[in-house]
This record gives C-alpha cells, structure tokens and sequence, in this order.
C-alpha cells in the first residue's frame, strides 16, 4: 500500500490539475461555511446556530457534501489519465497487477476523503471558534461522527466516479456521465417516479449520509438524522462499485 | 535455463485472428527476433505475454513459472509506443518506473547518459521529439539494469545514427549475457543483432529456428577451378547436386541437397579427379528469405 500511494505521490507532485482542484475544495467548503449564514436566508431563520458547538461538525460536514464532487472530479481526471497516457498499460508492463492499479487509485481516493473530512474538520473548528458567540449546546466533540459521514461519503462517491471512468475511459465524457446522472437522471426519476426510493438512488444515498438542515415541507432549518436503512445501503454502495472495478480491471485488455 | 516459453498462444478479435496457436522458447542468453510484416501479430503477441491483453487460449510462462507480476518487474519492456507522463519530466518518470519494479533510482543517471538524454533530465516528456521519446522508453526498460529486454521495434522514430545507437546497446547488453526479444520488421536491424527468430505472417509461425538454420535452408555453394567446364560436368553427375551453373562472376553457383555440405561435395569432386580452386558457401539474407517465405 505504502509503494502504491508513493508511486501516487510522484505522479501528483508536480500535476497542477490536482494543486487547482484540492485547494479550490479547501477554498469553497471555508468560504462556503464562514458565510453560511449570509448566503442562506430562510424566513427570518437564525442562521448563526451553524457556528454552535457541537454542531458546527454536522454543519461543517454538510457544506463538505455539497464539494466532494469536487475530488470525483479530480480522482476521474486522474483515473482517464492512466488510460489517455497509456500509463495504465505501461505500469502492468512494468509489474504491477491490474489489481494493483486500482487499489492504487482507491487508496489515493481514501486519502482524498479523509483529506476532505480533516479539511472541513478544521474549517468548523476555527470558523466555529470565530464566530461561537452563540455559545455551546453541549459537549464540544458530541456531533463529530459527521466528520466520518464526510469522509466515507467522499469516498463512496468516489468509488462511483472511479467505476464509471474505467467503464467509459475519457475524461471529459466520464465527467459528463458522473455529473449527469448524479445531477439529472437520479433527480428526474427519483422525484418523478421512485419517490420511495430515491434516498436509496446508487448515487443519491451518499448525499443522504450527511441529511440536509433544510427542509421544505414544512420550512423548517435544523439537524436532521439519516435514516438506518440509507445508511446501510450507503455503507454497502462502494463495496459493489469496488467488486464491480476488480472485475472489469481484469476482464479488459489494454 | 528457459526464459519464456510459450505454448498455442491464441488471441481474437471477432472473427480476426490476430495471433494463431504461437508457440516457442527463448532460451537464457539468446537475442530472439520476433519477424514479420506489419499487422502479423507481433506486437500483439508481446502484448499477451506482457499482461496487458488476455489471450484467449494457450498458455505462457516465464522463467520457468514464475508468479507474472514478479516476472515482469525483472524484464525491461518497449511495447508499442513510449507511455509516459507528459508533464513529468524524464527523471521522474524513470523514478516511477524504478518504484513499480521495487528497484533503487541510483541508474536513473547513467540509463539517461547511455540513451543521450541526461542533459534533457529535468525537461518534460511532452518536450521530447518522437526520437528522444524512444531513446527515453529504451532508458526506462534499461532502468533496473534487468536480465530479460523485450522490445518492440525499439528503434521507431530513430534517425540513422540512433538506430546504430541502439542496435549497439542491444549489442552490448547481449555480451552482458542477457535474453532479448525484439520484434522488428526491420530486417537486417534483426539479422545484425538476434541468434534465434520465429517469422509470424497473419498470426500464424511460417518458420523457427536459429538465423544461421533460416539463412541455410537453400543449401548454397559459389565453386570454381582451374577448368570450370569440365567441374560442371562433374556437379551435374553428382547426385547430392541438385543444380549447378555458372553466375555472374564465372564461377559455378550450385544448390546442394540438404545434408550434403561443402566438405562432401569437396570430397566427391576429388574423388572425381577435380581440384578446385574456390568454394563459398553463399548467404542469402534474410530479407530474401524473409519474402521468400512471406509470399509463399
């Protein structure tokens, strides 16, 4: 695993793709979270309870939901690298097993997300240190399990993007097929057809782990829990993706 | 020691069979050439043996049955095309190629010295001219110093003073006891430097063996004496003869039996009466060979 992630390493080093996107990640999910109370107006809702300890961690880690699209996006950017530069076959040529590849990519993936829950993490810890005037509900590290949430929802969606990049290869096009089914064909079904189903849609459920404060009907603003059946299928989702990688990693010829 | 052996190897594509129950041995030390016309299967071949298509029947092995992976990482691959990381630069991308082969990086500098590109070191591959591209994909499959090169027409791209360059690595890594296998339509680049080939035409071997068998399968002689016209006569009578007539050079070119070698016809002939004054056997190379057997 270690040689996996230098070998990694050495390819991102000196890739301004990734610097552009991890930072701009950090960026969005700060900014984001410290103008979380101007940027959202429901009613006349007090929106300062964001900053509260201890739920800055469920705030702070719903914000970090609405952005791990971005590592998709990059983890897809650097999954159809391997095959546009032909270093996927190279690096098989070289010694490493088709396996090898892609736990090379998962690992990568893991590291990303858990990355991502350490950099919303710090950004509810400082901007709710900031901004705490609202004082504390309670012991300080009571909600941190959403920081988990985070980072297994960065990674489950992750293990989608990187399913759907070695079915389809380029990165453009991967990119296209991952935002259009996330952002168009699950919501179109899913609010049209499946109502039921939707919080257990192969994508949407990641999106479930974190719930939204936000409810509609009836307007309300609030800490909302998942329920038990999304998360179970949320924990179960990226084994398949991941099974259904190794499969077709071995099946295909390079 | 077999280095690889390869048994009815077989790879399809729809109803096109690309490579058609291959099956050979490269034995330890020898330069084996991987022959034949453009689309005959050669690259494809190399790639089943590499790992990186599936074959559809047959078997290979290498070093005696060794676990794949760890095969590969002792064998320094060319296949096709150089693949690298465009926006890395040639140290770096060597550096990777040592990490997955679980090598030190201590022969990044002298593989880049040896293929000419050590002052381009810290330039990026996409820089690279297809010439300096190919000299980089030779440093990388040279990068662990391996015991086993397989190269897949290494010198593509390469002007004349670079594809000596090569030719004589190839050389010189041969001296140094290693197994190479090249694949090449470039034919006197594989009469120059291979001991052993398989000629492949449209998937299928049209011959294997060693050049020198290849080269002698037309059992040639150019002979001549002091009185050519009366050792005409003679050849004719010889049974083991089975042409004899004078060439360009007035002399007699003569094709002998398979078996029947210049040292019997030299006997037979004295037996005969008949001292001559020259006796050569002819090479014919391999391209003519090679088209000869191509367009059967």
């Amino acid at each position: 695993m270690k040689r996996l992630l230098q070998i990694e390493w050495l390819k991102l080093a000196s890739y301004r793709t990734f610097y552009v996107f991890t930072i701009a990640y950090a960026l969005l999910i700060l900014g984001v979270y410290y103008g979380f109370d101007k940027l959202i107006t429901i009613g006349i809702l007090d929106l300062s309870v964001v900053y509260k300890f201890p739920k800055v961690w469920y705030y702070a880690a719903y914000v970090g939901t609405w952005f791990a699209p971005v590592l998709c996006l990059l983890i897809i950017n650097l999954v159809a690298n391997e095959f546009s530069f032909k270093t996927l076959r190279q690096h098989i040529i070289d010694g490493l097993t088709r396996e090898q590849v892609l736990y090379a990519k998962l690992f990568l993936a893991a590291v990303l997300s858990i990355a991502g829950g350490l950099v919303a993490g710090l950004t509810g810890l400082i901007v709710g240190l900031i901004k705490s005037g609202a004082g504390t509900d309670g012991a300080i590290f009571q909600n941190i399990d959403y920081l988990l949430r985070l980072i297994w929802m960065t990674f489950g969606l992750q293990t989608a993007a990187i399913l759907i990049t070695l079915l389809v290869k380029r990165s453009a096009l991967s990119i296209l097929v991952f935002l259009g089914f996330m952002w168009i064909i699950e919501p179109l079904i899913g609010n049209i057809w499946l109502k039921d189903l939707y919080p257990y849609f192969p994508l949407n459920t990641f999106d479930n782990i974190v719930a939204s404060p936000i409810s509609i009907d009836p307007p309300s603003f609030g800490m909302h829990s998942t329920p038990i059946g999304v998360m179970i299928a949320a924990i179960i989702y990226p084994f398949i993706y991941i099974a259904a990688s190794i499969y077709i990693i071995k099946k295909k010829d390079y | 020691m077999d280095i690889l052996q390869v048994e009815k190897l077989k790879k399809q594509y729809g109803k096109l069979v690309a490579v058609n129950e291959v099956s050979f041995t490269v034995k330890k030390g020898s330069v084996f050439g991987l022959l034949g016309p453009n689309g005959s299967g050669k690259t494809t071949m190399l790639c089943c043996i590499m790992g990186i298509l599936n074959a559809d029947s047959g078997q290979y092995s290498w070093l005696n049955g060794t676990d794949e992976t760890e095969a590969r990482k002792k064998i320094g691959a060319l296949i096709e095309t150089p693949n690298f990381y465009p926006y890395l630069s040639a140290e770096k991308n060597l550096e990777i190629v040592a990490l997955i082969k679980q090598q030190g990086k201590d022969r990044i500098e002298t593989v880049l010295k040896e293929v000419g590109l050590f002052e381009r070191r810290k330039s990026s591959f996409k820089t690279f001219s297809l010439g300096m591209k190919q000299r980089l994909a030779i440093a990388s499959a040279l990068v662990t110093n391996p015991e086993i090169l397989v190269l897949d027409e290494p010198t593509n791209g390469l002007d004349p003073q670079g594809i000596n360059e090569i030719r004589q690595i190839i050389l010189q890594q041969s001296k140094a006891g290693k197994t190479i296998i090249l694949a090449s339509h470039l034919l006197n680049e594989v009469e120059k430097v291979c001991t052993d080939v398989v000629i492949l035409k449209k998937g299928n071997v049209l011959a294997s063996g060693t050049v020198s068998s290849l080269l002698q399968q037309t059992n040639q002689i150019e002979i001549a004496a002091n009185n050519n016209d009366a050792l005409l006569l003679a050849l004719q009578s010889i049974p083991n003869v089975i042409s004899a007539s004078f060439n360009k050079q007035q002399r007699i070119t003569a094709e002998l039996e398979k078996g029947f070698y210049a040292a019997d016809l030299n006997a037979a002939l004295f037996a005969k009466n008949i001292s001559i004054s020259h006796l050569q056997q002819v090479n014919t190379d391999l391209e003519s060979e090679f088209l000869k057997l191509v367009n059967q």
